[in-house]
């Protein structure tokens, strides 16, 4: 018997997540799984929750649209389509959510992925104000996430001009479907007057959380695309310095030496 | 006897007739020009009382106590605004609409001098034009009000000329003024008109043809029939073309001649030729290109129904597909388009010699020296050509028309020989368009970057080759347009039917190809979730990149700087598309491609010779501004002779938007020549008798060349279109932002996009010619041909490579006549779907407000 809250509104469930010791609940693809015991907050049933819509700066995907609700939305950007019809199967895809990505702070998360490399941001609500939090300060480590106890998930915001830009993306599994990423690599590159004017890159190596380093990139951004591909190996040495892995379901040297690879043709097909 | 006053004098015809014929064949007032005789065109506007009429519908009989005026009557300083105005606004192009759009302007500027453009539009709605889209008449006439209203002084002539400037042409005054000669406003002494028979079906067995009744018409001088003719077959590329056909042979359009009658009197002809009794046996006509293939298809030609093939391979187009992350197959369908020039066919022919001298309108002098020489069965030397204005061609006018049948008739008759096609004979008979079904397979990755693409191209080329040859080779070689991938399968085939025959039409294949790529790109940019314009900026071809076709792209290449000039615009309006386009200058692909120029000094006056043809693109402006750039001189001091096989040397066909680079060059290197001898020599005096030839001769490789990069062509122009419809799906706006290296002329340059514009709009949504079961059935004033007050705004967007990138030929200026009409219509296309969410796939397109469905 599972017992638990099934609140219609946003305004409600916050109430009920101020005032009680709930398990945030949407799609339950991993709750299930875990088997775990106590008093869930069913969030499946509240519309605010299940929108996506588009402002001047962000494409917003609320933190109870499905997988497969964000594959078939016009407003959804490629890049994220792509990412997300590479989870597992059709029956997870249906329950799925982009909050339940994030809210399980897995470091294997393909929705997680593409906010990571789009600079997205967390919205959080809880009963009293909301925060905006950028992805790389919402996931802290494997399983742990910076959401406050009164708090929920409640949007991702992926910030257009991101998904303008031309991208790489590629998933490396044990098969074609229904695998858990052994490595993924997802890059945005775009120049503007012969110059590099966006280049982000982030993997996902089983590393504890996905893995992007701003500051290297920042060393490549405002060059001219000649000048940026001289600049193509220090880059590539120092990214490989800084991936330290651990032991994972796969050799730490294998995924090392895959998200580099990865990442070298990313760099060659943009930069020449 | 009745009396009409003309340009206030009254004069007298003995029989009623239409004005035009009394203005023109009695009065030899020939700026009124016979542009159609069905009311439709108005060239041949003039004022009755003030009030404009179009002479061919009006009869001397209704006329007593009306006054009738045309330009020739219009008071000479008033005449010299409309000659300032209608030259600075680069109003004239061909020039045959002109005469009619003066009077239709007078009409107006009589009224009022502070007219606004609606009321401009509104007064030559009733005058086609061809060339210029309109907006340059307007801005005339709007001028001309201006000067009229201020009294402005007409300002003095320039001393001096340069590239990229806006300089008045220097074949304006005598096109605006009417004084400017067509070949129809030739009349000789004695001179005789000849008519063919044409065949009553497209496919028939000409049993039995008996002109003995038709001889006794007293009206009739000669019947001519096959057997009259020398050398039977003739043709531009490939010798296919029957001159005429008799007894025994199989016809195989309905422009097949029979029989060629000569009559002192032109108004006879109809009657004559009703007189010649023809038996047929009527076959079953091949219509399209598939029922040509099938197994059991009789053959059309000796050699076969496939008249010609193109295959270009390059890359791995199969693994590219394979691979690809998104595909997309369509299949496109486009039809016949006329090229609806204003000037019909005209040729008159005079024994000279052992020979003939013939004043024809056409695309090469030096084509129809050598075509009717050929026919004929004279040498070249026989045959004298020379050209008088040419009124529109857009490749319509490369082919024989009238000019064997006047030249043939000539010879044998020793008397001048007239050949006019009607409108509707110009229409059923000279080649179109070529109908063109494709599968196109186009393939991006996920950033809509393209990959590869394969195609198949099915032309219907009608009875006849033509041009059909090359024309499916530029279909292929420039069919996955001007972006930056290699894996490249294309076959093309060009199938002989019985249908009217297709052959050259600005944009030569490339407009149909362009359509199916296009169209591609934007499903294409649908699943990548990018829009249109974005997917073109990440394709755009740059320097350095290599073609589809394999081409090393030039430094002078500019196509992202077409994108970047109409992304504002782009993204300002909503019911938007867009299309890119290239087009090569000069025909290339190992062919010979030489431009001359020839100049000779007489009597202190510098002759300009060439044979270039202009058919209104404004030749003899940019060969004089070349020379004038080069040598400094004084454009005063320049004689520019009208082509003639015996005084310009041949420059080739002005075709494949060549002239400009080709002759172009040429002219710079006999200009520099020029100035080089003047230097030495002092003074122009001391050069009196000497002649300097420029000559430029393009080296490029053939399709096929065993190269990793063969040159296909010397030069291509690049270029963007958009456009914008309204809430109701009317089209208010057309913008091209192109490539075309430096402009020689500004005026010109513009004038020749706005017109490829508003003839690309009619190509895409506004013009349907039909022809039904081989039989054409379009009538001219029911095409569709876009008329003044329904064309939109036109805006044209220059985008010049850098200095130092620029084209070493030409002084930098790269072809534009061709261009200009190519990404038109899956512009419109895109336009559409963003409209109202139909993917059409087939020109003209459906359903539009223009053309509602059925």
């Amino acid at each position: 018997m599972v017992n638990g809250y099934a609140p219609t509104s946003l305004q409600e469930a916050l109430t009920i997540r101020a005032a009680h010791a709930v398990i945030p609940y949407a799609g339950g693809t991993d709750l299930m799984v875990q088997g775990r015991k106590g008093v869930f907050l069913f969030l499946n049933k509240i519309d605010e929750l299940r929108r996506v819509t588009v402002d001047d700066d962000y494409i917003r995907i609320g933190a109870g649209v499905t997988f497969t609700e964000a594959i078939a939305h016009p407003d959804v950007p490629a890049l994220m389509k792509e990412a997300v019809s590479g989870i597992a199967a059709p029956a997870i895809r249906n329950a799925g959510t982009f909050g339940g990505n994030l809210g399980n702070a897995s470091d294997k998360a393909d929705s997680v992925l593409i906010e990571y490399v789009s600079d997205a941001l967390i919205r959080l609500q809880s009963i009293t104000g909301e925060r905006l939090v950028p992805t790389d300060q919402f996931i802290l480590s494997r399983g742990v996430n910076a959401l406050h106890d009164d708090e929920l998930i409640v949007e991702v915001l992926l910030p257009r001009a991101a998904f303008d830009a031309q991208y790489s993306y590629l998933k490396v599994g044990g098969r074609n479907a229904l695998a858990i990423s052994h490595i993924a690599f997802a890059g945005l590159y775009d120049s503007e007057g012969g110059r590099v004017s966006r280049l982000s890159a982030a993997v996902i190596a089983d590393a504890g959380t996905v893995l992007r380093f701003r500051d290297l990139e920042q060393q490549l951004v405002g060059l001219s695309v000649d000048d940026a591909r001289q600049q193509k190996e220090i880059f590539l040495s120092a990214f490989g310095e800084r991936i330290v892995l651990g032991r994972g379901r796969v050799s730490g040297e294998y995924r090392k030496a895959v998200s580099l690879n990865l990442l070298r043709d990313f760099l060659d097909r943009f930069l020449g | 006897m009745y009396i009409v006053n003309i340009n206030g004098k009254d004069y007298e015809s003995a029989h009623d007739k239409k004005l035009l014929r009394f203005l023109r064949d009695d009065l030899h007032l020939t700026s009124v020009k016979d542009g159609c005789s069905e009311g439709v065109c108005g060239t041949c506007t003039v004022l009755i009382d003030g009030v404009k009429r179009k002479a061919c519908t009006v009869s001397l009989s209704k006329l007593s106590h009306k006054r009738v005026l045309t330009v020739e009557g219009i008071d000479p300083e008033e005449m010299r605004v409309y000659e300032h105005c209608f030259a600075e606004a680069g109003a004239v192009q061909c020039g045959f609409c002109i005469p009619g759009m003066v009077i239709a302007a007078k009409s107006l500027l009589d009224r009022t001098l502070t007219p606004t453009r609606k009321e401009v539009k509104e007064a030559i709605k009733g005058n086609l034009c061809r060339c210029t889209g309109y907006k340059k008449i307007e801005d005339a006439i709007l001028m001309a009000a201006d000067f009229f209203r201020e009294k402005r002084a007409i300002p003095a002539p320039r001393t001096a000329l340069h590239m990229n400037e806006r300089a008045k042409r220097i074949d304006a005054r005598e096109k605006v003024n009417g004084s400017g000669v067509f070949a129809d406003d030739l009349y000789f002494e004695g001179m005789l008109y000849a008519k063919g028979l044409y065949a009553k079906y497209p496919r028939a067995r000409i049993d039995r043809i008996d002109v003995s009744r038709a001889l006794t018409h007293p009206d009739c001088v000669e019947i001519l029939l096959r057997d009259d003719v020398p050398h039977n077959k003739i043709g531009h590329i490939k010798q296919d073309w029957d001159v005429m056909l008799g007894e025994g042979d199989i016809t195989k359009y309905v422009g097949n001649v029979l029989a060629l009658v000569a009559s002192v009197k032109e108004e006879s002809l109809p009657e004559i030729l009703s007189l010649i009794e023809v038996d047929y046996t009527e076959l079953t006509p091949l219509n399209s290109p598939y029922d040509a293939l099938r197994g059991d298809a009789p053959l059309i030609h000796e050699d076969g129904n496939v008249m010609s093939r193109a295959n270009l391979v390059r890359g791995n187009a199969d693994e590219a597909i394979r691979t690809a992350k998104y595909v997309v197959t369509r299949k496109y369908k486009t039809s016949w388009q006329e090229h609806g020039f204003m000037e019909p066919e005209c040729a008159v022919a005079l024994p000279e010699g052992d020979g003939v001298l013939i004043y024809t309108s056409s695309q090469s002098i030096y084509d129809v020296r050598r075509e009717c020489a050929a026919a004929l069965g004279l040498s070249q030397e026989q045959v004298h050509v020379r050209a008088p204005l040419v009124g529109g061609g857009f490749g319509g006018k490369e082919d024989m028309t009238v000019q064997p049948y006047a030249a043939l008739m000539a010879y044998i008759t020793h008397k001048p020989v007239k050949v006019k096609y009607s409108r509707q004979e110009s229409l059923d008979y000279h080649v179109k368009r070529h109908p063109m079904e494709m599968e196109f397979t186009t393939a991006c990755d996920e950033n809509g970057i393209l990959t590869g693409m394969k195609g198949i191209i099915i032309a219907d080329t009608g009875a006849y080759a033509s041009l059909g040859g090359p024309v499916l080779h530029r279909a292929c070689t420039h069919a996955a347009g001007p972006y930056n991938y290699q894996n490249i399968d294309i076959f093309g085939m060009s199938v002989y039917t019985n249908n009217v025959p297709a052959g050259a039409y600005r944009g030569f294949g490339v407009t149909q190809s362009c359509f199916a790529t296009e169209m591609n790109i934007n499903l294409l940019a649908e699943m990548v979730g990018i829009d249109p314009w974005e997917m073109r900026r990440r394709n755009a071809i740059k320097p350095g990149d290599i073609l589809p076709n394999g081409q090393t792209a030039d430094p002078n290449t500019n196509m992202e700087a077409c994108l970047d000039a109409v992304k504002d615009i782009y993204y300002a309006n909503k019911y938007v598309g867009l299309a890119c386009g290239f087009k090569n200058s000069g025909t290339g692909m190992g062919k010979k491609d030489i431009g001359r120029v020839l100049l000779s000094v007489e009597h202190g006056r510098v002759h300009i010779r060439t044979s270039a043809a202009c058919m209104g693109q404004g030749i003899g402006q940019m060969v004089l501004t070349e020379i004038c750039h080069v040598s400094g001189l004084d454009p005063a001091l320049f004689d520019f002779e009208s082509a003639d096989t015996e005084r310009t040397p041949d420059a080739g066909t002005s075709t494949a938007s060549r002239q400009t680079v080709m002759t172009g060059e040429a002219a710079r290197r006999v200009g520099e020549r020029l100035h080089l001898a003047l230097q030495k020599a002092g003074s122009l005096s001391a050069l009196e008798g000497e002649e300097f030839l420029g000559e430029y001769s393009a080296k490029t490789d053939p399709l096929g060349a065993i190269k990793e990069n063969p040159v296909s062509h010397i030069s291509y122009s690049y270029g963007v279109q958009l456009i914008v419809l309204d809430d109701n799906g009317r089209i208010t706006k057309a913008v091209s932002a192109f490539d075309v290296g430096t402009p020689v002329n500004i005026q010109s340059v513009e004038g020749q996009i706005e017109g490829g514009m508003v003839m690309g709009i009619g190509y895409g949504v506004t013009e349907k010619f039909e022809c039904i079961d081989g039989y054409p059935s379009s009538r001219f004033g029911r095409i569709g041909f876009m008329r003044a007050d329904e064309a939109p705004a036109l805006e044209v967007i220059l985008c010049q490579p850098a200095e130092h990138d620029k084209l070493p030929y030409s002084l930098g200026a790269k072809g534009c006549g061709e261009l200009c009409m190519i990404p038109t219509a899956p512009a419109c296309a895109l336009a559409y779907y963003r409209y109202d969410g139909r993917f059409r796939t087939s020109l003209p397109l459906e359903d539009t407000p223009y053309r509602p469905s059925k």
